[in-house]
């Protein structure tokens, strides 16, 4: 039950997100290049943090 | 003995099992081992109640066997949908976005450490191939 009410919470706090997929999804996104997506958008946003955090003056 | 012969409560409590089997299986991908025992738990308990007794005193004895049947339909049904139908690579993609998540995370911990950019994207090299 604790995890069922994790992903309730997730999609409560997350709506918007998954509305996003939903709509990917409806727009003929199939579950590869969502992962793929997925993927660089984790490497991306890593990447960019430590520029920020270490390449700084 | 037929189903006619099934309490209405018991009736719903079983449709209610069904029920639970599908959102379980919807939401996970599979039927967690907790779902599982408490279906088994539900079904023991419609089985092990005392069948009802006609008003005529008699013994009501056969009531239990169209329960022993339904219990067993639901296990089958739950029997069949973890052994066949559930499906095999949506656990994997999870944990394969989870390792790069953690090795992302491992990564800028070495970065920080070194206190260089370039400690973080050797490491991503070196972990991601990339």
């Amino acid at each position: 039950m604790s995890t069922l009410a994790q992903i309730l919470g997730a999609l409560a706090e997350h709506a918007e997100l998954v509305e996003l997929l939903l709509g990917a999804i409806e727009g003929g996104a199939d579950k590869q290049s969502l992962e793929k997506a997925l993927r660089a958008a984790m490497i991306q946003t890593s990447d960019a943090a430590m520029r920020e955090e270490l390449e700084k003056p | 003995m037929s189903i006619r012969n099934l309490t209405w409560q018991q009736v719903i409590v079983s449709l209610a099992l069904l029920a639970a089997v599908v959102v379980a299986y919807k939401l996970f991908g599979e039927l967690p081992a907790g779902v599982l025992l408490v279906i088994s738990g539900v079904v023991n308990l419609l089985l092990g109640r005392d069948p009802p007794r006609p008003p005529n005193g008699g013994n009501g004895s056969g009531t239990g066997n169209g329960l022993y049947l339904l219990g067993g339909s639901i296990l089958v049904l739950v029997h069949a949908s973890t052994g066949c139908a559930a499906p095999q690579t949506r656990p994997q993609d999870d944990v394969e976005l989870r390792d790069l998540a953690a090795t992302l995370s491992k990564c800028r911990g070495e970065g920080r450490d070194a206190g260089t950019y370039a400690a973080y994207e050797s490491c991503k090299v070196r972990e991601l191939g990339r």
